[in-house]
C-alpha cells in the first residue's frame, strides 16, 4: 500500500518537473532539415505588410535552400516587451526588426552587430547605396539600414471633392496647399445634419455628419508637419528643446484648432471614440481627409479605392519628414554570414518589388535604395508594381530633399517626446491650454533628459 | 512511555505526509510568487533597463518616484476610481442578489444573466464597451439621441472615464452577486420569523436580521473589490492608454508603462512595492475596523 503511494507521488512528482523543463524537441524535424542553417527571425508586421514579408522570405529559401527562416511576428504593442525579455535571457533573434529610435541605441549598448566591416567584405558601399536617412551610424558602428521608408502624405476622397466643387491638390511636392488652403477644404466638406457647413449660419457643432478632417496629433504626423515651419521637437543636436520655438507652438495651434475654432475636425474626445479606423471612414464619405503614413496605402488598394494622394499642407513651405524602422542582426548570432547575406537581402527594396509583382502582394512603403529611383529600369519596374499617385507623389517628397526624422538621430527620444512632450499637448487638443502654455517649462522639467544626438 | 513515543512517531509520520501533499503548492508558491517578490524588492534598488547589467543606486528609485508628479496623479486617478467603484458595486450587487433570492418564476434565468458578465473575460468586455461607449456610433448616446437627451464622450472625457469605468466594473460585478446569494441563502429563517412575531416589518428585518447576518460576507467583498480596484489596470489598457490627458492612468498602467515601455525595471519594481504597502495598509484598516461592525454568529455577537 505505501509502496503504491510513493510509486504514484514520485511519478506524480516526475510528471510536474517534465511539465516545467523547458520543452526545446519542436526543431527535431525530419534528416533534411538538419543541415539547414535556422535564422531566427523576429518582426511587428502584420496585414499587408506581413503578406510582403512573408513572399520575401519565401523567395529567399527558394534562393538559399540552405537557410531555414523561423519566423515570428509579434503585435507592436507587445512587439518591444518580448525583445526584451528574449535579451535578457540572451537569446536575442539573429535578425529582428527594430524601433527608429531605439537602432543606434541598441547598437552602443551592444546588442547588435556593427554591420560596416560585412558591408565592406560584400564590396556594397552604404552611403552610395541607400538613402542617408535609411542609414543608422554612430562613431562606433553601423547598426541598421531602414528595410523601407515611410513618409506623411494627405488622403483625401475625391467623390467627396467633386460633390463639394473642391479642386485636387496638386501631386507634386514641391507645391502642396497652404496650411489655409487645407482648412478652407475641411470647412467645405463639414456637414451637420442639417446638411449644413461651419460657413453656413446655423451650423450645429453637436451633431456633425460628416468631418472634413481630423487632428493630427500623433507623434509622428507632428514630426512631419513640423518640418513645413522650420520646428521640431528637439533641437538637431539634441540638446535644447525644438517645441518651445514659436514656430512648433504655430503648428502646435494650428493644428488644435482645427477643430477648436475652425469645427472642421471632431473634438479629441470624438476622435479617440470613433475615429479608430480613418482608412474605412473616408472610403465610407464619413471623412473628407487625413494625414497619415505611406504604409495605410494597401488598406485602400485591398478594396480597389481610388484614394487622393498629396503632399501634407504647409504652413510656412513644402516639407516633409522621411524614415524608417530597420532590422539589426544579433552581436550573439552563430550564423552571423548567413543571418547579413539574409539581412542585404532584406533591405533591397528592389527585391521588394521583385516579389510584389511574382506574388501579387502590394507595397505600402517607399524605396530604402537611391538605385530604385534613380536607375530608369528599377525605377519603371517600382512604378509598375506601386500605386501610380503614390509613385508620382513619394517619389517627388523623396526627390525634394526630405527632412530626416528627428526620432532617427536624438537621444532618450521616446524619453523627452513620448513621454514628456506629448501628454503636455494633450491639453491643447482638449482645449484647456494654448500651446504656448502648454509648452512653458518643459524645458527645465526635461532638461536632465536631453542627452543630445546621435552621430 | 513506549505509548507516548509511538503516538509521537504518528504524528511525526503524519506532517511528513502532510507536507508532501501541500509541498507542490509551496514550492509553486515559492518559485514563482515568494521568489519573484523578493526579486522585485532586489531590483527596485538597482537601475536596470533588463538588458545592461543592474546598477545599484540606493534608495534613488524611491525619491524619484515620490518626486514625480505621475505617481501622485496615478494615485488620485486609482484612489477616486476605488472611491467610486467599491460602494456602488458593493451595495448595488447586495440588492441584486436580494432580488434574485426571492422565489420568482424563471430566476435561474436571471441569475445567469447577472452572471454572466463575469464569465467574460476582461479584454473582451472591454473591446464591447469600447463600442457602446463610442461616442458617434455608440449603443448608448444612439439611445440618449432618440429621446433628444445630450449626449457624452464616456472613457474618451477627462470627466467621464473613470465613472465610466465604475458604471462597467458594476455590470461586471457577478461574481460579487454569486456570494451574497450563497450568503442570503444561508440566513436561518427562524430568525425572520421571530423577527415577524415580533412585528417587524421589511426593513427592520432588513436592518436587524439580514445585514448583521451577512456582515462577514459583505467585508470579504469590499476587501477583495478595494484590492482589485486598486489594480486596474486592463480597461485602462485596452480602451483608454491611460488618457485623456492621463485621466485613466492607473497606478498599474504607470508601473506597465515605466517597465515595459521605457525599460525602467528597477523603477517600477519601486512603484510597485508602494503599491503593495498601500493596498498593505488599506486591507489592514479594513481588518481592525471590522472588529466593529463584522458580526460572527460563533462569537456572541458584536462587542
Amino acid at each position: 500500500m505505501k509502496k503504491i503511494l510513493i510509486v504514484t507521488l514520485s511519478l506524480c512528482l516526475a510528471f510536474i518537473m517534465l511539465g516545467c523543463s523547458k520543452t526545446d524537441n519542436k526543431d527535431n524535424g525530419s534528416a533534411a532539415n538538419e543541415d539547414k542553417v535556422k535564422l531566427q527571425f523576429y518582426t511587428w508586421w502584420s496585414g499587408g505588410e506581413k503578406d510582403l514579408g512573408e513572399a520575401l522570405i519565401k523567395e529567399y529559401e527558394l534562393l538559399n535552400p540552405n537557410v531555414e527562416i523561423v519566423q515570428n511576428y509579434i503585435p507592436y504593442g507587445e512587439y518591444h516587451t518580448k525583445l526584451n525579455a528574449m535579451i535578457a535571457a540572451k537569446e536575442t533573434p539573429d535578425i529582428y526588426f527594430i524601433n527608429e529610435f531605439l537602432v543606434n541605441e541598441w547598437g552602443e549598448k551592444g546588442i547588435a552587430e556593427d554591420l560596416n566591416p560585412y558591408y565592406e567584405k560584400s564590396g556594397i558601399v552604404p552611403k552610395d547605396t541607400y538613402f542617408d536617412t535609411a542609414i543608422y551610424e554612430t562613431e562606433k558602428g553601423l547598426w541598421g539600414v531602414s528595410f523601407s521608408l515611410g513618409t506623411y502624405t494627405l488622403y483625401y476622397n475625391k467623390d467627396m471633392f467633386r460633390e463639394a466643387g473642391i479642386e485636387f491638390p496638386t501631386t507634386s511636392a514641391a507645391n502642396p496647399w497652404t496650411w489655409e488652403e487645407y482648412v478652407d477644404a475641411a470647412r467645405k466638406l463639414t456637414v451637420d445634419s442639417n446638411g449644413k457647413t461651419p460657413n453656413d449660419e446655423g451650423f450645429n457643432a453637436n451633431s456633425v455628419r460628416t468631418y472634413g478632417t481630423v487632428m493630427p496629433t500623433n507623434m509622428n504626423y507632428i514630426t512631419a508637419l513640423l518640418t513645413t515651419n522650420n520646428g521640431s521637437f528637439v533641437s538637431m543636436d539634441g540638446q535644447s528643446l525644438g517645441i518651445i520655438k514659436p514656430e512648433s507652438i504655430e503648428v502646435i495651434q494650428k493644428i488644435a484648432d482645427l477643430s477648436l475654432v475652425e469645427q472642421c475636425a471632431p473634438s479629441y474626445e470624438v476622435m479617440l471614440g470613433s475615429f479608430s479606423d480613418m482608412p474605412v471612414m473616408l472610403m465610407n464619405g464619413q471623412l473628407g481627409m487625413f494625414i497619415d503614413g505611406t504604409w495605410m496605402l494597401p488598406n485602400f488598394q485591398n478594396e480597389n479605392f481610388e484614394v487622393g494622394l498629396a503632399q501634407i499642407p504647409m504652413i510656412d513651405y513644402a516639407s516633409n519628414a522621411v524614415w524608417g524602422s530597420a532590422f539589426q542582426m544579433s552581436r550573439d548570432s552563430k550564423h552571423k554570414e548567413e543571418a547579413f547575406e539574409f539581412y542585404k537581402y532584406l533591405s533591397d527594396y528592389n527585391n521588394a518589388v521583385d516579389v510584389s509583382s511574382k506574388y501579387g502582394v502590394s507595397i505600402g512603403n517607399l524605396p530604402n535604395m537611391i538605385s530604385t529611383v534613380e536607375d530608369t529600369e528599377l525605377n519603371n519596374k517600382w512604378t509598375e508594381v506601386f500605386n501610380k499617385d503614390m509613385a508620382i507623389v513619394a517619389g517627388d517628397i523623396l526627390n525634394n530633399d526630405p527632412v530626416i526624422g528627428e526620432c532617427t538621430f536624438i537621444k532618450n527620444y521616446a524619453s523627452i517626446v513620448e513621454e514628456g512632450i506629448m501628454p503636455k499637448l494633450e491639453k491643447v487638443w482638449l482645449g484647456e491650454l494654448d500651446a504656448s502654455q502648454a509648452v512653458s517649462g518643459l524645458d527645465n522639467e526635461l532638461q536632465t533628459k536631453l542627452q543630445g544626438a546621435w552621430q | 512511555m513506549s505509548n507516548r513515543k509511538a503516538k509521537s512517531n504518528i504524528e511525526r509520520k503524519s506532517f511528513f505526509w502532510g507536507y508532501l501533499f501541500i509541498s507542490p503548492a509551496i514550492i509553486g508558491l515559492i518559485l514563482f510568487s515568494l521568489g519573484p517578490i523578493l526579486f522585485s524588492l532586489f531590483i527596485s534598488f538597482n537601475e536596470w533597463d533588463m538588458v545592461s547589467s543592474m546598477k545599484f543606486i540606493g534608495l534613488d528609485n524611491y525619491k524619484e518616484l515620490f518626486r514625480d508628479n505621475q505617481t501622485w496623479d496615478a494615485l488620485k486617478v486609482t484612489f477616486y476610481y476605488t472611491a467610486l467603484t467599491v460602494p456602488l458595486s458593493t451595495i448595488l450587487t447586495f440588492f441584486i442578489a436580494m432580488l434574485l433570492n426571492s422565489k420568482t418564476k424563471g430566476i435561474r434565468i436571471f441569475r445567469t444573466i447577472f452572471y454572466i458578465p463575469s464569465i467574460v473575460p476582461l479584454v473582451v468586455s472591454s473591446a464591447v464597451w469600447l463600442y457602446i461607449f463610442n461616442p458617434m456610433f455608440g449603443m448608448l448616446n444612439n439611445l440618449l439621441s432618440i429621446f433628444n437627451l445630450p449626449q457624452f464622450n464616456y472613457v474618451f472625457s477627462k470627466a467621464g472615464v473613470i465613472p465610466s469605468l465604475s458604471i462597467m466594473a458594476v455590470w461586471g460585478a457577478g461574481n460579487m452577486v454569486v456570494i451574497y446569494l450563497a450568503g442570503l441563502q444561508g440566513v436561518p429563517k427562524q430568525l425572520y420569523e421571530a423577527a415577524e412575531i415580533d412585528g417587524a416589518g421589511f426593513w427592520v428585518k432588513f436592518m436587524n436580521v439580514t445585514v448583521p447576518i451577512m456582515s462577514p460576507i459583505v467585508f470579504y467583498n469590499v476587501t477583495m473589490a478595494i484590492i482589485n480596484s486598486m489594480q486596474t489596470f486592463t480597461q485602462a489598457f485596452i480602451m483608454t492608454e491611460g488618457g485623456p490627458d492621463n485621466a485613466s492612468l492607473f497606478y498599474s498602467l504607470l508601473i506597465y508603462r515605466k517597465a515595459f515601455k521605457y525599460q525602467s525595471m528597477g523603477y517600477a519594481a519601486a512603484l510597485s512595492w508602494l503599491l503593495f504597502l498601500i493596498i498593505a495598509v488599506l486591507t489592514a484598516v479594513l481588518f481592525i475596523t471590522s472588529k466593529k461592525w463584522v458580526y460572527y454568529e460563533n462569537q456572541g455577537g458584536k462587542q
